[in-house]
């Protein structure tokens, strides 16, 4: 019942997959986890930073008073709030003794500092994470020193159990791959595959909890922190919102307008974007409030490599269950393995040149994502009331709308070119060239080509016009010709390559039809009504979507020409995203848009498809 | 119904090349006429010129009393069965059939009738809300049929129609269409490479050789008394022996220079017995028949058919025997004397 059919490959493929994806998930967890770390360490120096250089003296040269920094040091360290490691240099020298008997930071890193690096991450044997920032004068100007923090948030519960689930998904990888060996039940070989699958969200499940739960623990820590060491600062002299800032760089200090009792962290959205924020009273009953982007937000990246990890897994488990079942129909589990491998450079150009951007633009949409900082919150549908509710958005949809009705036009006037040109002769080849020329010229050429053409002095067309006695306008700057001229250029550039389509497609109807409907009786409108157009009906869908895409899509004769204008008469959607996102730096906003755009597209052509799509197969 | 007359017809594609060279033909009312000939010879090019598809380059092309070689193909009152069936694939059953008569203009009431009419008499009931690529071979050449039966034309013209549907389906169309011309009486046109459906379908056949009519006659005068040596080899299965030398031969009329026997009219008989002595090189066995390939002892060659299946073995040395009345005479030009 069990002899082994043999072992092959891709028997492997499942385990190893589950291997890799275990590995990866594990380390994905480690990098998110020492991230948060380092994050909060670097709050946490700053901090500290931050108040030395609020409250220990300097002399002329802005030199901090070294015992006065060491005594300062020593209080902080032994502040209740404060429950991390210190270290602090005046100079290269350390001041402290160092009780995490740490070696002192690498040349390398005191000179990074020194040449402006905002901070620099380490690794202490016996505490982990450790973050150095520069200790500046009180000016803020020159490094005086250098501030070390590690041990900023409490050590995470062990990690027994994940441990645990990780050793059970090898486990069970391990029956997996061993049931592809054997002449299994399908029964077997399910519970093989699902078994290790469950384990491994477990897993993932875990993992992302844990880290959850770093990062809202880093969170309250660093605000509380914050807002402890702004009280300290504050005690023995009145200190501006301004000054406070340098305790928290990477957070919001301002004043708030009544004192809030709670002294625990609050969770709010501000527009859409998640915020956490701690109120404080100075001395003098003065209220402030810390607040932050909590760092749950800076996990993004981590959730979606744990999720790839997972699904890693996934497709190597279903893989090897397949290849498992497959075995037996081995001439067709091969067929389709080459077959695969053909498709295999095709497929991954196409995961990552346009599935891989548009799931990132997916992305994008839900969230804020701004030229300036590091963190991209989760912003829900904002994004999209944003865009919804923005009548701008909506006219440069309408304007994209009345751009696109050129399809039709071109397709009736391409139609036409191509049953005129339906014959031979040198001159009918000749005639097709020059109509294919502006199709395969380069599209900033013809526009500035037009450019010229529509000058409203030195233009071709306004001269031509001028000799019937007609004052042409100023074609591209008239909010009322403008578009009409865009278009007209479309139209000219694209007739050529239609027609050429639409010839493909007339010399493809088997001459017979067109015989047997004379002789049925029809005469040559019949024939074109009743056998052309019904049997060109796909090349013509062909055309229509292909034209309508290009339409929704035009962007560069927009740039060239008119930028939008004049009076956003030109402003359509593909440019209007290039703006939001290239000019605004409203990446997220932008990318709604052009997801908007993009579902308004596939509506149309699913119109077009409904419309027209019937097949007709030649008998 | 109406005649077909043809005069002196020619066709050049490309000069002085003629596809059609000075063809004429006289169709009675009624009769069904089978063009015969091998593949590029001009037959389809015939078709189409009667057909208005392609412009003689000369002669006269009369339906009824009239010269239609000016009429556009809708304006000759002909119907036109094509090779491929050229059903319009984006149209039902029903649609193809009614296609010539809304071309026509033909009122929605007659046009129902006449549907209705076709698709009883072709068995075509159950197909006429499918489409051309929902039906078989056969029922494609069937609808084909109906579309030209619809409109009830002076004559009909069929261009190879059965030649893309297999033996079986072929034979029985065959018994169809021939039925169906005996009970419509339709002057029909018949072009065929088929020797079995020009003999079987034509009350006359015309034998087509390089855009040349070789001959014109009934299957049985075209066929027993072929007017040339192209047509006696080509008509029938296999073609007519042809002497020079090998058999003693009795003295033909002033002129002949060659004899030709069908197969079916020689015989085998013990060696030495007959006219002359041959060595059996194959044997064709059809199971109603055999075919026997003999080389004769003074040269040439000789296919012989036997009834049943013959006990003959390559190899084999036989005499040769015939009944002189059957002989066939031909002169250095190859017509018959």
């Amino acid at each position: 019942m069990t002899s082994r059919p043999g072992m092959a490959w891709w028997r492997l493929v499942g385990p190893l997959c589950g291997v890799i994806a275990v590995g990866g998930l594990w380390h994905a967890t480690a990098v998110g986890d020492r991230t948060l770390r380092a994050d909060v360490a670097v709050a946490a120096a700053q901090g500290a930073a931050g108040l030395f250089s609020l409250t220990v003296p300097a002399d002329r040269t802005g030199a901090y008073d070294g015992g006065r920094l060491l005594s300062n040091a020593a209080l902080l360290m032994s502040a209740g709030f404060w429950q991390a490691g210190l270290q602090v240099a005046s100079g290269a020298t350390p001041l402290l003794p160092d009780t995490a008997n740490g070696a002192p930071p690498a040349p390398d890193v005191v000179e990074r500092l020194r040449g402006g690096s905002p901070w620099e991450i380490g690794l202490r044997p016996d505490a982990g994470v450790t973050a150095f920032v520069p200790l500046r004068d009180r000016a803020l100007q020159s490094v005086r020193g250098w501030v070390e923090v590690w041990g900023a948030l409490p050590p995470s519960r062990a990690p027994l159990f994940r441990m645990v689930l990780a050793v059970c998904v090898l486990l069970a990888l391990g029956r997996t791959a061993w049931l592809t060996t054997t002449r299994a039940t399908t029964w077997e070989r399910r519970v093989a595959a699902v078994i290790p699958v469950a384990l491994m969200l477990a897993l993932g499940v875990t993992s992302a909890r844990s880290l959850g739960h770093t990062a809202a623990q880093a969170t309250d820590v660093s605000l509380m922190r914050a807002r402890r060491l702004a009280e300290v600062a504050s005690v023995s002299r009145r200190r501006s919102v301004e000054e406070l800032a340098r305790l928290a760089p990477r957070m919001r200090v301002e004043s708030a307008d009544s004192i809030d009792l709670g002294r625990s962290v609050r969770r709010d959205r501000v527009e859409g974007a998640p915020e956490a924020s701690v109120a404080g009273v100075l001395s003098g009953g003065r209220p402030i409030r810390i607040s932050m982007v909590p760092y749950r937000a800076r996990l993004d990246g981590v959730w979606a490599e744990l999720a790839g990890w997972a699904l890693l897994l996934v497709a190597g488990v279903a893989f090897s269950a397949w290849a498992a079942g497959a075995v037996s129909k081995r001439a067709r589990f091969r067929g389709t393995l080459t077959a695969w491998g053909f498709l295999a450079p095709a497929a991954t150009h196409l995961l990552v040149f346009s599935f891989g951007p548009l799931v990132f633009i997916l992305w994008l949409s839900l969230h804020r994502w701004g030229v300036v900082g590091t963190a991209h919150p989760w912003v829900g549908a904002a994004n999209y009331l944003s865009v919804l509710g923005d009548p701008g958005f909506w006219h440069s949809l309408g304007v994209t709308a009345l751009y696109a009705t050129y399809v039709p036009v071109a397709l009736v006037l391409s139609l036409g070119a191509a049953l005129l040109l339906d014959r031979s002769g040198w001159s009918v080849r000749v005639l097709r060239g020059v109509l294919l020329l502006p199709c395969i010229a380069s599209v900033v050429a013809v526009s500035l080509v037009w450019q010229w053409i529509y000058h409203p002095e030195f233009g071709v067309l306004n001269a031509l016009l001028a000799v019937v006695g007609i004052h042409g306008p100023d074609w591209l700057a008239d909010p009322r010709t403008a578009l009409a001229a865009l278009m007209f250029i479309a139209i000219w550039v694209h007739i050529g390559f239609q027609m050429i389509i639409l010839l493909a497609g007339l010399q493809s109807i088997p001459r017979v039809y067109h015989d047997a409907a004379r002789v049925d009786g029809a005469g040559v409108w019949q024939r074109f009504r009743h056998v052309t157009l019904p049997l060109l009906q796909p090349t013509i869908l062909f055309v229509l979507v292909t034209g309508t895409i290009a339409a929704f899509q035009v962007f560069t004769v927009v740039s060239v020409l008119t930028q939008g204008g004049p009076l956003h008469a030109t402003d359509v959607a593909v440019y209007r995203i290039y703006r939001e996102g290239w000019e605004l730096a409203r990446f997220g906003t932008a990318g709604a848009m052009s997801v908007l755009l993009a579902l308004l597209l596939g509506g149309v052509v699913w119109l077009e498809f409904k419309w027209m799509g019937r097949r007709v197969a030649l008998v | 119904m109406a005649t077909l007359t043809i005069r002196r017809l020619v066709k050049s594609y490309h000069p002085p090349a003629r596809a059609v060279d000075d063809v004429s033909l006289d169709v009675a009312s009624g009769e069904c006429v089978a063009i015969l000939g091998p593949s590029g010879c001009g037959k389809s090019t015939l078709l189409r010129c009667i057909a208005g598809l392609e412009e003689p380059t000369a002669g006269d092309i009369l339906i009824g009393d009239a010269r239609v070689n000016d009429l556009p193909p809708a304006e000759r009152d002909v119907a036109m069965v094509f090779q491929h069936y050229a059903l319009y694939p984006h149209l039902t059953v029903r649609d193809n059939l009614e296609f010539p008569l809304r071309m026509r203009r033909v009122r929605p009431a007659a046009r129902s009738e006449r549907i209705t009419s076709v698709a009883r008499r072709l068995e075509l009931g159950d197909l006429l809300d499918r489409m051309p690529g929902q039906l078989s071979g056969g029922q494609r050449q069937r609808v084909a049929l109906g579309r030209a039966l619809v409109r009830d034309p002076a004559v009909f013209l069929l261009d190879e129609p059965l030649s893309n549907l297999d033996a079986t389906l072929r034979v029985q169309l065959r018994a169809d269409l021939l039925a169906l011309q005996a009970a419509l009486g339709t002057t029909m046109l018949y072009v065929t490479h088929d020797q079995a459906e020009a003999l079987t379908l034509g009350h006359r056949l015309v034998v087509l050789d390089g855009g040349r009519v070789q001959q014109v006659g009934t299957p049985r005068e075209v066929y027993a008394t072929p007017a040339n040596v192209f047509v006696a080899r080509f008509v029938g299965t296999p073609g007519m022996n042809l002497f020079r030398q090998g058999l003693r031969l009795p003295d033909g009329p002033e002129g002949a220079v060659q004899a030709g026997i069908r197969p079916e009219h020689l015989a085998l008989v013990p060696p030495d017995s007959g006219a002359g002595n041959a060595e059996v090189t194959a044997v064709e066995r059809l199971g109603s028949e055999t075919l026997v390939h003999v080389r004769m002892a003074e040269g040439g060659e000789a296919i012989v058919r036997v009834p049943g299946l013959g006990e003959f073995a390559r190899g084999d040395r036989v005499g040769l025997g015939f009944d002189p009345v059957n002989l066939r005479w031909f002169d250095a030009t190859g017509r018959a004397v």
